[in-house]
């Protein structure tokens, strides 16, 4: 509010009627708006929405090309998914009781969904889109992670959670694959649970997770639940974790700067060590809220810059990108909805969801070494990339630099291996995806199939 | 950071923009403008728009209709000159001056099929991938009557493709491998009961017409009248009215409770002439009438002409070849003869139709002119099923199993020449090869077996059609004989460890039941594993001991069975005791 307006309230609303509405609101904004370091580190940790975040954050975490916004994205896709899913549960039943036109009842409400609950075809478009963007998203937000070397010490940990947040992320996708109970749905899932039943003890998994020997009524029933309930609860606690340790791994990898010259010598001010138990490089003391230089010492001349409101408007204008880019999309093009599930009449070929596809045609060739082997190496390799190298650091007393730097050459190696794996499972999902006709026999995607007049 | 504020501001509007776009969208609905018109043409001007269901109540469900959101004049008799969707639906019977069926009532979906929740064009018509009900148009929705009338009584007025589909799945002999709940009971095809609510039309059809197209192992027949559309077109109605859960149960349907029963043309005697009408399947009364043998099989008339299909062995000699009680049982259960024939049995059909049957394959006198020399006589009888060129691919060949022997391969010729007079005369049992002694002469069969020697001669393609071929000569050994591989004495078969070499050096081909199918058997090309199962092949004269060995340790040469001479003798002879076993 300018100082004009200032005196025009000073002189309309009595002085009583001022500092009673300034109480009023003081109860729950506990700040001014004001430019000192004081209120912009009062605005982040008095707020209970924004106190996840760190007061100060380094120049570079602004940037774009940094992370490239890609885990907010998937952030905000689930934020998206959650509002969009916790509106369609008011709309579905996990039940494939028969109705009366011989079709299941979960079948049905897709339906209706489509024809007479207004904005039900955009709520369950945007639900799809969004599941599928999430996944994409995450997995790039992984690979961003990978190449700018943001995984290594002291990020290792977060980086699991991470692997554990992506791998829950498909799975959170692939339940939720069945609830439609078409074809598509029902036909997909199959494919997954076959691949799974190859691994030893996967026949045990299955069924757990089936209830059953096959898909069913309560397969259906047990994904639900762990589509709607267990494994958002256990994704939003993991996400909290991941955005926690975010904080105490000292903000966004950024290259340590190591030139003396810009280091602010120790004997001018003494010894200050760092007891954090996580190497953190931050410390946080009443400092922190003052602008301007600080004497730390040991540490390259400070480059934060405080949260607010720079990166909360940022975080603020990819969010509304994200809204607007899913919204239109659902608008335009609309979820896959096929015939009713119909476990006598499999399609041909019966293709699993996209992320499932490269296992799939992994599998095509050989079931032990593609279905289990190969993923299971590529999941826990890339979850123990981190620890590698530490045990690496430790035995040759040397330390792999490059965090922080896209593609950094002193990690070409991991880079290159990354990049063929990614390129691998990329062709792989390519293949399966467009290349394969009935039978998995190889095809060109513009050929027409000789049968299926369905 | 002022820059960070206009692309909040931008952003914001964008996300805005989009969000008022679909809620526009989807307040836009395409009903809504039929709807507006439709009111319009009637002059009505207080009216309100909205989605319009009706709630057919089907013995205490409710199946949801809600196509008069758009064909709203759909009962109005007003309306009968709108365009469509708004146009009026005529009555059902045709003809009729009071149609009994309450449009009003009823809807749409009990007869046109489609998505009744549906409230847009594309959905509704059900026009999307893979579901199972799409609209049904014209004669097509005959197939609907049987929801709630019941069909199967009597023919039911008004449904004409309906009715004649129903005499077509009796003529064209469907019956005999399929079952339809009340119908038929074959069991060799799949269950047709409930085909009408899991598939629509154009699958149905295309099942018919190109029965591998959606299940590639599919063993049924392409039939020659698949061309006739009409003949497709009334199957596949009747196809389509196929549903095990009616609308209403019987005791509620509209016309008639009794159970659906099938009554079929009888006739009093066994003759010739009846023979004759239940191999062609003429109908001469009301009644359909079970046969229709012309299907499958070809005769040959009198006068030369072949007629039927190409699916069986032609049957013009099967009476003069057979006795009368072969080709009983052969009518009546197939596999008795030949294990792995695909053809029904027909053991529903009476004593007296089966006699005239065999009467009417008796009476057949067809003989070839100028059966003179060995290629005339091979291409009259043996053709059909060996082919023109030898191969073993005559235009009967597709699903005999065994397959007729390919006698283009020289070295299998030049190794079993000897025996094929033999064969020729007796037939060979446990395959469709019938006995030709009564039919060809000795000095005929004598010009077959040359003819057969010297085509496979010549047309080797080998490349090696001149160099001799010899077959060695071993002799099974005796108990107490030194074995060739391990130089003991050979010691007593035993059965069970015959069975462990068996699975483990034959089952690609032969199958781990040893009944021909192993997982090998049909990449194989044009011959099939054996089926050492066939008891009437197995039991032969000619099937001894040594035969047997022979084929394992020397392999059979023109196909794709190996010789197995890494094999100790002790091995071999246990393997022979336990296929012998197989056919105890």
């Amino acid at each position: 509010m300018g100082t004009g307006g200032k005196k025009l309230m000073e002189r309309i609303v009595p002085a009583k009627v001022r500092e009673l509405a300034d109480v009023y609101v003081k109860t729950f904004l506990r700040h001014n708006f004001d430019r000192t370091g004081l209120t912009k580190s009062k605005i982040m940790f008095s707020n209970f929405l924004l106190h996840i975040q760190p007061v100060k954050v380094h120049k570079r975490s602004l940037e774009f090309r940094t992370t490239l916004g890609l885990g907010l994205i998937a952030f905000y896709l689930f934020l998206i998914l959650v509002f969009s899913g916790i509106l369609l549960m008011f709309h579905y039943v996990p039940s494939d009781t028969i109705g009366a036109d011989g079709y299941p009842v979960a079948y049905q409400r897709m339906l209706n969904l489509r024809s007479n609950i207004f904005w039900g075809s955009f709520l369950r478009n945007m639900h799809r889109w969004s599941a599928h963007a999430m996944v994409l998203t995450v997995w790039l937000h992984m690979l961003r992670v990978f190449f700018t070397g943001a995984y290594s010490r002291p990020r290792e940990f977060n980086w699991l959670v991470g692997c554990v947040l992506g791998l829950l992320t498909v799975f959170m996708s692939y339940t939720g694959y069945l609830l439609p109970w078409d074809q598509l749905a029902y036909w997909g899932v199959k494919v997954g649970t076959e691949i799974a039943r190859i691994a030893p003890g996967g026949d045990i998994i299955r069924q757990f997770l089936l209830g059953d020997s096959d898909v069913g009524s309560e397969a259906l029933l047990r994904f639900y639940v762990l589509h709607v309930a267990l494994l958002p609860t256990v994704m939003t606690l993991l996400i909290g974790l991941h955005f926690w340790r975010i904080r105490k791994d000292g903000g966004l990898a950024h290259p340590v700067d190591l030139d003396p010259a810009t280091l602010i010598p120790t004997e001018e001010c003494g010894v200050v060590k760092n007891s954090s138990v996580f190497h953190s490089t931050r410390s946080y003391k009443l400092v922190e809220v003052v602008q301007g230089r600080e004497p730390k010492v040991d540490e390259p001349i400070d480059k934060m810059v405080f949260a607010w409101p720079k990166l909360i408007v940022r975080e603020l204008v990819l969010f509304m990108l994200v809204l607007a880019a899913v919204s239109l999309v659902s608008v335009w093009f609309d979820a896959p909805l096929e015939g009713p599930a119909n476990p006598a009449h499999p399609e041909n070929p019966a293709k699993a969801p996209w992320y499932f596809i490269g296992l799939q045609e992994l599998t095509s060739y050989n079931g032990f070494v593609g279905g289990i082997v190969i993923p299971g190496l590529i999941v826990v390799l890339a979850m123990l990339v981190p620890y590698v190298e530490i045990a690496f650091g430790v035995f040759m007393g040397k330390q792999i630099r490059g965090s922080g730097v896209w593609f950094s050459r002193h990690r070409w190696p991991q880079n290159l291996v990354c990049i063929a794996v990614t390129l691998f499972m990329a062709y792989l999902i390519i293949i399966g995806a467009l290349f394969r006709g009935p039978n998995w026999d190889f095809m060109m995607p513009w050929e027409v199939l000789s049968g299926g007049g369905h | 950071m002022i820059k960070d504020y206009k692309f909040l501001i931008i952003a914001s509007l964008l996300a805005l923009a989009a969000t008022i776009l679909a809620v526009v969208k989807a307040s836009h609905s395409e009903f809504a403008g039929h709807q507006r018109e439709y009111y319009e043409l009637c002059d009505v001007t207080n009216y309100e728009i909205g989605i319009q269901q009706i709630n057919v109540n089907v013995g205490g469900k409710t199946l949801i209709d809600r196509c008069t959101t758009c064909h709203v004049g759909f009962a109005n008799p007003g309306a009968a000159d709108f365009e469509p969707p708004l146009t009026a639906h005529g009555p059902i019977v045709p003809g009729a001056n009071e149609d009994p069926h309450d449009l009003a009532k009823i809807g749409c979906v009990v007869c046109h099929d489609g998505n009744g929740r549906a409230t847009s064009e594309e959905d509704a018509h059900g026009h999307f991938h893979m579901w199972p009900a799409p609209l049904l148009r014209g004669s097509a929705v005959q197939a609907n009557c049987i929801r709630c009338h019941d069909t199967n009584a009597e023919p039911l007025a008004g449904a004409p493709e309906l009715n004649l589909g129903r005499r077509l799945y009796i003529e064209k002999v469907c019956w005999s491998c399929h079952t339809i709940a009340g119908v038929s009971t074959g069991k060799i095809g799949p269950d047709l009961s409930d085909v009408g609510a899991r598939f629509g039309m154009d699958y149905l059809r295309e099942s018919i017409v190109h029965p591998a197209a959606n299940i590639a192992s599919s063993r049924m027949p392409q039939f020659e009248w698949v061309q006739d559309d009409e003949t497709v077109t009334a199957l596949t109605v009747y196809l389509k009215s196929q549903r095990k859960t009616r609308l209403k149960e019987y005791a509620m349907a509209p016309v008639g409770t009794i159970q659906p029963k099938l009554m079929f043309a009888s006739i009093d005697s066994a003759s010739m002439t009846a023979g004759r009408k239940i191999f062609f399947a003429v109908q001469d009364s009301d009644q359909p009438r079970r046969g229709g043998c012309i299907n499958c099989h070809t005769v040959r008339e009198p006068d030369g002409t072949l007629r039927g299909g190409h699916i069986g062995p032609e049957l013009t000699y099967a009476g003069r070849a057979r006795d009368a009680t072969y080709l009983r049982q052969q009518i009546q259960n197939s596999r008795g003869h030949e294990p792995d024939s695909i053809m029904p049995a027909f053991d529903e059909l009476g004593d007296k139709e089966v006699d005239s049957l065999v009467l009417y394959l008796q009476s057949l006198d067809y003989v070839a002119p100028n059966a003179d020399s060995g290629n005339r006589i091979y291409t009259t009888y043996c053709a059909s099923c060996h082919g023109d060129d030898l191969t073993g691919r005559g235009m009967n060949y597709r699903l005999l199993d065994p397959y007729p022997r390919n006698l283009s391969r020289r070295q299998f010729v030049e190794s079993y020449k000897e025996r094929f007079a033999e064969s020729i005369a007796t037939g060979i049992k446990g395959t469709a090869m019938p006995p030709w002694q009564k039919i060809l002469t000795e000095e005929q069969i004598g010009m077959v077996v040359d003819y057969i020697t010297l085509r496979s001669t010549a047309d080797d393609e080998g490349g090696n059609a001149g160099a001799p071929f010899v077959r060695l000569k071993t002799a099974l050994p005796r108990i107490g004989d030194i074995d060739r591989m391990t130089e003991q004495p050979v010691r007593e078969a035993d059965p069970a460890r015959g069975e462990t070499a068996f699975q483990a050096y034959c089952t690609g081909c032969h199958g781990k039941l040893a009944n021909g199918k192993g997982p090998n058997a049909f990449t194989l090309g044009n011959v099939y594993p054996r089926n050492l199962l066939n008891d009437r092949f197995m039991k032969r004269d000619a099937m001894d001991d040594s035969r047997i060995y022979r084929s394992i340790i020397l392999g059979v040469p023109g196909t794709p069975m190996p010789s197995h001479s890494h094999l100790s003798d002790q091995t071999l002879l246990d393997m022979i005791a336990y296929i012998r076993n197989l056919t105890k």
